[in-house]
């Protein structure tokens, strides 16, 4: 399947090399931070005699390749002091450059140098970085620094609400999100059912979200990518870094394995809400905690190894009715090697494991469930010319899932055990994306990735008349679960299903002048694994589910157009873009649909469509002592299931109905001001569209109680969401270098004390039988101080 | 397995909870037909009563009873037994049914010139052996309770509805169970309620019920759960029941027929 593209690559191989007359050399190296020796990404390098610009990629390497003669590189990075640099270039050189970080402590302080403007000339777009240093200033809940919450303010990003896991870009699902933490998948990204997310934010060294035009060398998820890099540990000395919140306290610790050549980092965290509990008496207890560990090793100039590490866990125990834990488990090793000054290569190996478990003393119930994947990858950057970059690669995972494990507790319990029917699939991929400069204005990206999907026995397959796993029961009028006909038994390995997709992702950027550029993108997705969930976020027992022949892999079309620019001496840059995407087989699922421990899936599941489009705008102002962005996002989120035939009602009588998260508004408003360097100031106002929701349109007497009948699905809103949050930061000693360095961090969440409502329910009061309508909120005021440490 | 879903949701919600004014658009009214014949071990059986009424707005107080309609019971002979309608309270009652266990039985309704008509089994339910009184339950185990323990029927899939009436609630509370992860094994419930006390009489019915009741009935405790309509649960879904308006079959009405035998137990806390 996969030859056509080894010889296109090997094309593009002898093409490159083909049309060189002229002496060219190469300079190449690696960008670190002087005082972490964190490598950098993303650090912009520019030859101003030849006006080209490159970028370290996610480890920190750069390639330029240009004609004998003399050149200025400049180089430039968000918090960092620009350096420059005369050379002459008459045989390859290794440059590596050590940039001088532009902040004293934990915070950056901004200097006029530090240029945070929009990145204009490349063909990327939809595209969002946050700096760490950026996402630890933001007001957070209860002073917990928090990745996934802070992405929540850039445009097109959303949540289903205050206190929800995950999140939902350009109105896509949030089982439609790549989570990637060093190259490996996370499964579930929040601690506490979403107050929390798993990242421990000291251990992360740079994120960047991808919207759209996403690259080929991501797959298996249609809406985004969250790209995750953790720190590699200082090479120099050992440190010590941390803090102490209410929630939670950290503590990390790095430094060399052999000076300059290795490093080491290790960062825990825990969280201690629930000895609180126990002092109050009360038995119950909800905790987390998780461990971030990562070694590097430069076994010469052109060979690095990286093993890194995360585990991570959630335990609820109300008073022994039931115990609850869950978490994920990632294992990783990478390994750099540079085949020539051009080529760089990263081969990954990763393991990761999601594991659920849940007992539940009073029906005697003990509960597991989980999926392990192994994954393969071998990527390829090729720095071919200064207006050619590919990168190429291969991709293979192998997934196990296990959708249910169903024990009795003990002796005494009435519960049989039960093994549902574990799943297997095996997910290959090969793509390429090419970087080409046509013109001085003109730059685009193209590729494609094809993936395949194959579902794996052993595994005894339902099968059902017409290949119908859901049948619609005329006279009633609702769809029902079919009765298999039979069964077919796959061996081990045996192939069930299979599919293969071309996905091709295109984009250019055309540059009106210096400061204003115009861009636009498309790409094809296809997501093979389903998030089996009937609730508005996702929760922890929720189950990925390969596709099969009922559960067809979704497809997603997306295309954008944006315009950005950076004006008034790149003091403020703007980016609006508009999106359209559409999605093929969607899920969504029977009226009364019972998910958890149904072994027989497929018989609950409507296959349907989706669709969504926006307008995203962003102005920031970059520099100065207030610094800080307004973000506004105008979209609609909408998804149909029409009936198979014309008897059928679907679902919303196969109208278009608005997803769970839609949310047609989306405003966000975050600043930092800096007064000295011992003080700085953040704030955030975030104004959203109440989320949908469904409401009674009627009620009726029926055995001695009053049933509401509800109306079109998600056609009413939640009242409007907003809230302001504040916080302050104090360094007391800002000028100190060495020893115990401390910095307080204070803040107040929801300084109005807004009750926004999570939902609104509609019930019977109990003891006058009137109907009322309930609204439930979750976070009033809180205020919080945290206090970090370094030494 | 939603119950721990809710109580999780429970523990995260219960403290930010505020009754709010909603204003809420109305549908037009519906017909409903209460059709639940109860067989309580033990006696004939003989009188059963189908209750008609109209739907209305969520927040209206009053139900709108139906007056005027024509409402029989066949079985699978073709005995026919009436139902007369008591004035004023559309209650529509029969002396003389005759319930037969897993016999099939048709209820037709003849209401505004159009007929309504459902089909359904008289379910067998098993007894309750026992109830056990519980101290140590809810989050800080303090909550008084009872466990209730019966025998699934064995090498078949049984559907149960148990119906709670307690001194703190004016209307009773549903709730639904099956077989599947207890086969031919013994059946526990546990019920808790905060508000339960010392002396408190507490009323509890079994009712074995069919597969599609179960899944209808299923969406009515849903719905009607306190909670109900909360983050974790899923979308609110409308029950649609078995009676088929025969005249137009894409109309239909609210309610259900369904037959159970029961199995009634009081009992007082301790």
């Amino acid at each position: 399947m996969n030859m056509r593209f080894i010889t296109l690559l090997l094309f593009f191989n002898f093409f490159s090399n083909y049309g060189i007359s002229q002496e060219k050399f190469t300079i190449n190296g690696v960008i670190r931070d002087i005082k972490s020796t964190e490598t950098l990404i993303g650090v912009n390098l520019f030859i101003e005699e030849a006006k080209i610009g490159v970028t370290t990629n996610e480890y920190g390497f750069y390639s330029i390749t240009l004609p004998k003669g003399s050149y200025t590189m400049r180089v430039s990075f968000v918090g960092y002091a620009p350096v420059e640099e005369k050379f002459y270039l008459d045989k390859n050189i290794v440059q590596n450059w050590q940039l001088s970080s532009a902040n004293n402590f934990l915070t950056a302080i901004t200097v006029e140098s530090n240029k945070k403007r929009s990145e204009i000339r490349k063909p990327e777009m939809s595209v969002n970085r946050l700096s760490i240093q950026t996402i630890k200033q933001m007001p957070v809940v209860l002073g917990e620094v928090d990745i996934i919450k802070s992405i929540l303010l850039l445009p097109g990003v959303t949540n289903a609400g205050e206190g929800q896991s995950g999140f939902n870009v350009r109105g896509g699902g949030a089982d439609q999100n790549l989570i990637l933490l060093d190259e490996a998948t996370i499964y579930n990204s929040s601690h506490l059912f979403g107050f929390v997310s798993v990242f421990n934010s000291d251990a992360i060294k740079d994120l960047k979200l991808y919207k759209g035009g996403i690259p080929a060398r991501f797959g298996g998820r249609l809406s985004s990518v969250l790209d995750i890099y953790q720190k590699e540990g200082n090479n120099e000395k050992t440190q010590f870094s941390g803090g102490i919140g209410i929630v939670s306290s950290r503590l990390l610790a790095e430094g060399p394995i052999v000076k300059e050549k290795g490093s080491f980092l290790v960062a825990g965290r825990a969280s201690y809400g629930h000895l609180f509990l126990k002092l109050s008496g009360n038995k119950n207890s909800a905790y987390f905690y998780d461990l971030n560990t990562k070694m590097n090793y430069k076994i010469n100039q052109k060979n690095n190894l990286y093993l890194s590490g995360y585990f991570g866990r959630d335990v609820f125990d109300v008073n022994g009715i039931f115990t609850n834990i869950y978490g994920n488990s990632v294992f990783n090793l990478r390994w750099n090697h540079l085949f020539s000054k051009k080529l760089f290569s990263n081969l990954s190996l990763i393991y990761n494991d999601y594991d659920y478990g849940l007992k539940v003393g009073f029906v005697g119930l003990d509960w597991k469930l989980g999926i392990q994947n192994f994954n393969l990858k071998y990527d390829f950057k090729h720095y071919l010319g200064n207006s050619l970059k590919l990168t190429y690669g291969v991709n293979t995972q192998y997934y196990n899932f296990n959708p249910g494990t169903v024990m009795p507790i003990d002796e005494k319990s009435g519960i049989i055990a039960r093994q549902l029917d574990k799943k297997y699939a095996f997910e290959p991929a090969v793509y390429f994306d090419v970087e080409q400069k046509i013109s001085a204005n003109l730059m685009v990206n193209y590729g494609l990735r094809n993936s395949a999907f194959y579902r794996l026995g052993s595994q005894t397959i339902n099968l059902y008349n017409n290949d119908q796993s859901v049948v619609f029961n005329n006279a009633a009028k609702i769809y029902e679960r079919a009765i298999p006909v039979g069964t077919k038994y796959y061996g081990k390995n045996e192939t069930i299903a299979s599919f293969n997709n071309f996905e091709p992702r295109f984009s250019f950027s055309y540059m009106l002048n210096n400061n204003h550029s115009v861009k636009a993108s498309y790409n094809r997705m296809a997501q093979y694994l389903h998030l089996i969930s009937n609730t508005q976020s996702p929760t922890p027992l929720d189950l990925w589910t390969p596709s099969d022949n009922y559960l067809k892999p979704q497809i997603l079309d997306q295309f954008a157009i944006g315009y950005f620019s950076n004006f008034k001496n790149d003091q403020y840059s703007v980016e609006i873009e508009a999106f359209y995407k559409k999605i093929q087989n969607r899920i969504d699922y029977i009226d009364g649909a019972e998910l958890i421990a149904n072994n027989d899936i497929e018989q609950v599941i409507l296959n349907g469509k989706a669709r969504s489009y926006g307008l995203e705008m962003m102005v920031r102002k970059n520099t100065g002592k207030l610094t800080g962005w307004v973000s506004y996002t105008l979209s609609r989120s909408e998804q149909q299931i029409v009936g198979r035939t014309p008897n059928e009602t679907g679902i919303n009588n196969g109208k278009w109905y608005n997803t769970a998260y839609d949310k047609l508004h989306n405003l966000s408003v975050t600043g930092n001001y800096t007064k000295n360097n011992k003080w700085s100031f953040g704030f955030i106002f975030s104004l959203q569209s109440g989320q949908p929701t469904t409401v009674p349109e009627a009620k009726y007497d029926y055995r001695g109680i009053n049933v509401p009948s509800f109306g079109s699905r998600n056609a009413n809103r939640l009242p409007l969401y907003h809230h302001l949050d504040v916080s302050a930061t104090y360094i007391p000693k800002p000028n100190k270098i060495k020893g115990w360095r401390g910095e307080w961090v204070f803040g107040i969440y929801n300084l109005y004390n807004r009750q926004n409502a999570a939902s609104i329910s509609f019930r019977q009061n109990q003891k006058t039988a009137v109907n009322e309508a309930v609204r439930f909120s979750i976070f009033g005021i809180i205020p919080s101080v945290t206090y970090n440490f370094k030494f | 397995m939603k119950k721990i879903v809710l109580i999780m949701s429970v523990l995260v919600f219960a403290s930010c909870e505020k009754v709010v004014k909603i204003d809420l658009k109305d549908a037009p009214p519906k017909l409903v037909i209460d059709a639940s014949i109860i067989w309580q071990k033990g006696t004939s059986g003989n009188q059963q009563t189908v209750k008609l009424s109209t739907s209305t707005g969520y927040f209206q107080s009053l139900i709108p009873k139906v007056a005027g309609a024509t409402v029989s019971i066949t079985n699978s002979v073709n005995t026919v037994f009436n139902f007369i309608e008591v004035p004023n309270t559309g209650n529509y009652i029969c002396n003389n049914f005759v319930p037969v266990l897993n016999e099939k039985y048709t209820l037709t309704v003849k209401y505004n010139n159009l007929t309504y008509k459902a089909e359904e089994i008289l379910t067998p339910t098993p007894i309750i052996n026992e109830i056990e009184q519980r101290n140590d339950l809810g989050f800080n185990s303090d909550a008084i309770g009872i466990k209730i323990d019966f025998n699934d029927f064995p090498n078949q899939n049984n559907y149960y509805l148990f119906s709670f009436v307690v001194p703190s609630k004016i209307f009773p509370e549903y709730q639904v169970l099956d077989d599947q992860y207890n086969q031919g094994s013994k059946m526990s419930w546990l019920y808790a309620d905060t508000a339960l006390k010392i002396k408190d009489k507490l009323a509890l019915t079994l009712f074995g019920i069919s597969k599609p009741y179960f899944n209808y009935m299923n969406i009515i405790v849903r719905n009607t759960a306190s909670g109900a309509g909360n983050p974790f649960q899923s979308p609110p879904a409308n029950a649609r029941g078995n009676i088929v308006n025969i005249n137009d079959p894409n109309d239909f009405v609210y309610g259900y027929f369904s037959l159970s035998e029961s199995d009634r137990k009081e009992y007082s806390i301790k």
